[in-house]
Protein backbone atom coordinates (compact mmCIF):
# COMPACT_ATOMS: atom_id res chain seq x y z
CA UNK A 1 0.00 0.00 0.00
CA UNK A 2 1.32 3.35 -1.24
CA UNK A 3 1.00 6.37 0.09
CA UNK A 4 -0.64 7.61 -2.59
CA UNK A 5 -3.16 5.00 -2.20
CA UNK A 6 -3.68 5.52 1.76
CA UNK A 7 -4.23 9.51 0.89
CA UNK A 8 -6.98 8.29 -1.41
CA UNK A 9 -8.44 6.39 0.93
CA UNK A 10 -8.55 8.84 4.04
CA UNK A 11 -10.19 11.68 1.92
CA UNK A 12 -12.88 9.17 0.54
CA UNK A 13 -13.70 8.31 4.62
CA UNK A 14 -13.29 12.03 5.16
CA UNK A 15 -15.42 12.44 1.98
CA UNK A 16 -18.74 10.23 3.41
CA UNK A 17 -18.35 11.54 6.74
CA UNK A 18 -18.77 15.14 5.52
CA UNK A 19 -21.66 14.16 3.42
CA UNK A 20 -23.24 11.75 6.26
CA UNK A 21 -23.06 14.98 8.20
CA UNK A 22 -24.43 16.89 4.94
CA UNK A 23 -27.52 15.16 4.86
CA UNK A 24 -28.28 15.07 8.40
CA UNK A 25 -28.11 19.41 8.61
CA UNK A 26 -30.32 19.14 5.42
CA UNK A 27 -33.14 17.17 6.99
CA UNK A 28 -32.97 19.14 9.93
CA UNK A 29 -32.99 22.73 7.88
CA UNK A 30 -36.24 21.08 6.70
CA UNK A 31 -38.38 19.64 9.39
CA UNK A 32 -37.42 22.73 12.18
CA UNK A 33 -39.22 25.76 12.44
CA UNK A 34 -38.51 29.01 12.45
CA UNK A 35 -36.82 31.10 9.92
CA UNK A 36 -33.76 32.10 11.17
CA UNK A 37 -32.54 28.52 12.10
CA UNK A 38 -33.21 27.59 8.94
CA UNK A 39 -30.91 29.85 7.69
CA UNK A 40 -28.29 28.59 10.28
CA UNK A 41 -28.61 25.26 9.16
CA UNK A 42 -28.27 26.33 5.49
CA UNK A 43 -25.22 28.26 6.41
CA UNK A 44 -23.49 25.07 8.66
CA UNK A 45 -24.43 23.57 5.58
CA UNK A 46 -22.16 25.24 3.42
CA UNK A 47 -19.26 25.51 5.45
CA UNK A 48 -19.15 21.90 5.52
CA UNK A 49 -19.45 22.17 1.22
CA UNK A 50 -16.54 24.12 1.50
CA UNK A 51 -14.69 21.71 3.65
CA UNK A 52 -15.75 18.77 1.33
CA UNK A 53 -14.28 21.12 -1.89
CA UNK A 54 -10.73 21.74 0.24
CA UNK A 55 -10.39 18.11 0.44
CA UNK A 56 -11.64 17.34 -3.08
CA UNK A 57 -9.14 19.62 -4.62
CA UNK A 58 -6.55 17.47 -2.95
CA UNK A 59 -8.04 14.80 -3.64
CA UNK A 60 -8.15 14.78 -7.51
CA UNK A 61 -4.81 17.10 -7.24
CA UNK A 62 -6.43 20.15 -8.95
CA UNK A 63 -6.03 23.05 -7.52
CA UNK A 64 -8.39 25.63 -8.74
CA UNK A 65 -10.98 23.83 -7.01
CA UNK A 66 -9.57 26.02 -4.13
CA UNK A 67 -10.84 29.00 -5.69
CA UNK A 68 -14.35 27.36 -6.17
CA UNK A 69 -13.82 27.06 -2.52
CA UNK A 70 -13.40 30.42 -1.62
CA UNK A 71 -16.16 31.99 -4.31
CA UNK A 72 -18.42 29.39 -2.38
CA UNK A 73 -17.70 30.67 0.98
CA UNK A 74 -18.02 34.34 -0.42
CA UNK A 75 -21.51 33.40 -1.37
CA UNK A 76 -22.39 32.00 1.58
CA UNK A 77 -21.43 34.75 3.55
CA UNK A 78 -23.45 37.19 1.05
CA UNK A 79 -26.56 35.08 1.38
CA UNK A 80 -27.01 34.71 5.36
CA UNK A 81 -26.29 38.28 5.53
CA UNK A 82 -28.61 39.52 2.86
CA UNK A 83 -31.44 37.22 3.94
CA UNK A 84 -30.64 38.47 7.60
CA UNK A 85 -30.75 42.39 6.71
CA UNK A 86 -34.13 41.54 5.00
CA UNK A 87 -35.38 40.89 8.65
CA UNK A 88 -34.11 43.91 10.12
CA UNK A 89 -32.03 47.30 8.24
CA UNK A 90 -29.24 48.26 10.05
CA UNK A 91 -27.19 51.35 10.87
CA UNK A 92 -30.23 54.26 11.72
CA UNK A 93 -32.51 52.58 9.70
CA UNK A 94 -32.75 50.02 13.00
CA UNK A 95 -34.63 52.52 15.58
CA UNK A 96 -37.41 53.39 13.04
CA UNK A 97 -38.20 50.08 12.23
CA UNK A 98 -38.48 49.39 15.17
CA UNK A 99 -40.86 52.02 16.33
CA UNK A 100 -43.06 51.30 13.37
CA UNK A 101 -43.17 47.80 14.45
CA UNK A 102 -43.81 48.22 18.22
CA UNK A 103 -46.83 50.44 17.23
CA UNK A 104 -48.29 48.79 14.10
CA UNK A 105 -47.67 45.18 16.32
CA UNK A 106 -46.85 42.37 13.76
CA UNK A 107 -44.40 43.91 11.42
CA UNK A 108 -42.03 42.09 9.29
CA UNK A 109 -42.67 38.73 11.87
CA UNK A 110 -45.81 38.36 11.84
CA UNK A 111 -45.81 35.01 10.32
CA UNK A 112 -42.82 33.65 11.75
CA UNK A 113 -44.60 34.22 15.57
CA UNK A 114 -47.41 32.20 14.46
CA UNK A 115 -45.01 29.32 13.35
CA UNK A 116 -43.12 29.44 16.68
CA UNK A 117 -46.14 28.96 19.44
CA UNK A 118 -45.92 25.35 19.11
CA UNK A 119 -42.29 25.39 19.55
CA UNK A 120 -42.53 27.42 22.76
CA UNK A 121 -45.33 25.41 24.09
CA UNK A 122 -43.47 22.19 23.33
CA UNK A 123 -40.37 23.48 24.86
CA UNK A 124 -41.95 24.65 28.24
CA UNK A 125 -42.92 20.99 28.62
CA UNK A 126 -39.70 19.38 29.44
CA UNK A 127 -39.25 22.12 32.42
CA UNK A 128 -35.26 22.12 32.02
CA UNK A 129 -34.87 24.76 29.69
CA UNK A 130 -34.18 28.16 31.29
CA UNK B 1 9.50 7.51 5.56
CA UNK B 2 9.12 11.00 5.75
CA UNK B 3 5.86 10.82 3.33
CA UNK B 4 4.36 8.40 5.87
CA UNK B 5 4.37 10.85 8.65
CA UNK B 6 2.68 13.56 6.25
CA UNK B 7 0.43 11.14 5.70
CA UNK B 8 -0.49 11.02 9.95
CA UNK B 9 0.05 14.33 10.96
CA UNK B 10 -2.93 15.15 7.55
CA UNK B 11 -4.65 11.91 8.52
CA UNK B 12 -5.40 13.09 12.17
CA UNK B 13 -6.24 17.01 11.76
CA UNK B 14 -8.89 15.54 8.73
CA UNK B 15 -10.28 13.02 11.57
CA UNK B 16 -10.28 16.08 14.55
CA UNK B 17 -12.03 17.93 11.84
CA UNK B 18 -14.78 15.64 11.18
CA UNK B 19 -15.40 15.29 15.00
CA UNK B 20 -15.36 19.17 15.31
CA UNK B 21 -18.38 19.24 12.77
CA UNK B 22 -20.16 16.05 14.39
CA UNK B 23 -20.33 17.97 17.55
CA UNK B 24 -21.31 20.83 15.81
CA UNK B 25 -23.83 18.90 13.82
CA UNK B 26 -25.25 17.14 16.86
CA UNK B 27 -25.78 20.41 19.03
CA UNK B 28 -27.08 21.78 16.10
CA UNK B 29 -30.05 19.45 15.29
CA UNK B 30 -30.42 19.04 18.91
CA UNK B 31 -30.67 22.01 20.28
CA UNK B 32 -34.20 24.03 20.03
CA UNK B 33 -33.62 27.50 20.13
CA UNK B 34 -31.53 29.38 18.12
CA UNK B 35 -28.47 31.01 20.16
CA UNK B 36 -27.93 27.49 21.49
CA UNK B 37 -27.74 26.37 18.33
CA UNK B 38 -25.28 29.26 17.55
CA UNK B 39 -22.91 28.35 19.65
CA UNK B 40 -22.97 24.60 18.93
CA UNK B 41 -22.39 25.87 14.83
CA UNK B 42 -19.58 28.08 16.25
CA UNK B 43 -17.23 24.92 16.85
CA UNK B 44 -18.01 23.93 12.95
CA UNK B 45 -17.65 27.42 11.81
CA UNK B 46 -13.90 28.08 13.44
CA UNK B 47 -12.49 24.71 14.62
CA UNK B 48 -13.95 22.64 11.91
CA UNK B 49 -12.74 24.34 8.80
CA UNK B 50 -9.30 25.36 10.57
CA UNK B 51 -8.45 21.47 10.96
CA UNK B 52 -9.57 20.26 7.78
CA UNK B 53 -8.17 23.14 5.73
CA UNK B 54 -5.10 22.39 7.79
CA UNK B 55 -4.95 18.95 7.22
CA UNK B 56 -5.08 19.82 3.09
CA UNK B 57 -2.25 22.22 3.49
CA UNK B 58 -0.27 19.99 4.86
CA UNK B 59 -0.98 17.32 2.63
CA UNK B 60 -0.20 19.89 -0.13
CA UNK B 61 3.24 20.99 1.03
CA UNK B 62 5.02 24.14 0.11
CA UNK B 63 3.20 25.63 -2.79
CA UNK B 64 0.36 28.12 -3.92
CA UNK B 65 -2.12 25.98 -3.17
CA UNK B 66 -1.53 25.74 0.31
CA UNK B 67 -1.30 29.06 0.62
CA UNK B 68 -4.90 30.09 -1.27
CA UNK B 69 -6.10 27.28 1.72
CA UNK B 70 -4.84 29.75 4.21
CA UNK B 71 -6.42 32.01 2.72
CA UNK B 72 -9.83 30.48 2.76
CA UNK B 73 -9.08 29.23 6.81
CA UNK B 74 -8.65 33.30 7.42
CA UNK B 75 -11.78 34.59 5.30
CA UNK B 76 -13.68 32.07 6.48
CA UNK B 77 -12.51 32.87 10.38
CA UNK B 78 -13.52 36.49 9.52
CA UNK B 79 -16.85 36.24 7.64
CA UNK B 80 -18.31 33.57 9.88
CA UNK B 81 -18.36 36.02 13.27
CA UNK B 82 -20.18 38.46 11.31
CA UNK B 83 -22.60 36.21 9.81
CA UNK B 84 -23.15 34.42 13.35
CA UNK B 85 -23.75 37.89 14.73
CA UNK B 86 -26.39 39.02 12.68
CA UNK B 87 -28.26 35.85 13.04
CA UNK B 88 -28.14 36.42 16.66
CA UNK B 89 -29.05 39.73 16.14
CA UNK B 90 -32.04 39.43 14.03
CA UNK B 91 -33.63 36.57 16.52
CA UNK B 92 -33.06 39.60 19.66
CA UNK B 93 -35.06 41.85 17.33
CA UNK B 94 -37.78 39.87 16.32
CA UNK B 95 -37.83 37.33 18.72
CA UNK B 96 -40.84 37.83 21.43
CA UNK B 97 -40.73 35.14 23.64
CA UNK B 98 -37.47 36.05 23.91
CA UNK B 99 -37.68 36.08 27.82
CA UNK B 100 -38.62 32.23 27.68
CA UNK B 101 -35.40 31.48 26.83
CA UNK B 102 -33.29 33.88 27.92
CA UNK B 103 -32.75 35.93 31.25
CA UNK B 104 -31.63 39.11 31.04
CA UNK B 105 -29.59 40.38 33.68
CA UNK B 106 -29.63 44.53 33.70
CA UNK B 107 -33.65 44.27 33.43
CA UNK B 108 -33.39 41.63 36.59
CA UNK B 109 -31.25 44.30 38.34
CA UNK B 110 -33.87 47.08 37.38
CA UNK B 111 -36.97 45.75 37.39
CA UNK B 112 -37.86 43.85 40.61
CA UNK B 113 -41.19 42.54 39.64
CA UNK B 114 -39.94 40.31 36.57
CA UNK B 115 -38.60 37.91 39.05
CA UNK B 116 -40.21 34.29 39.11
CA UNK B 117 -40.02 33.71 35.17
CA UNK B 118 -38.12 31.49 33.74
Amino acid sequence: MSVQDAYQLLYIIVLLMLGALIAVMLIRSVTTKGVMERILCVNMLSTMVICMIAILSRMLNEPYLVDVAVIYAMISFVTVLMLSLTHIPPGKKRARFMAARREGGAGADGRRLEGKEPEAKAADGDGKRA
Amino acid sequence: MMEWIQFIATAVCLLAGVFAFAVAVIGVARFEFVLNRLHAAGVGDTLGIFLIVLGCVIAAGFSLDALKLVLLIFFMWFTSPVSTHYVAQVEYFTNRQLEKYVRFIGEAENGSDTDGDS
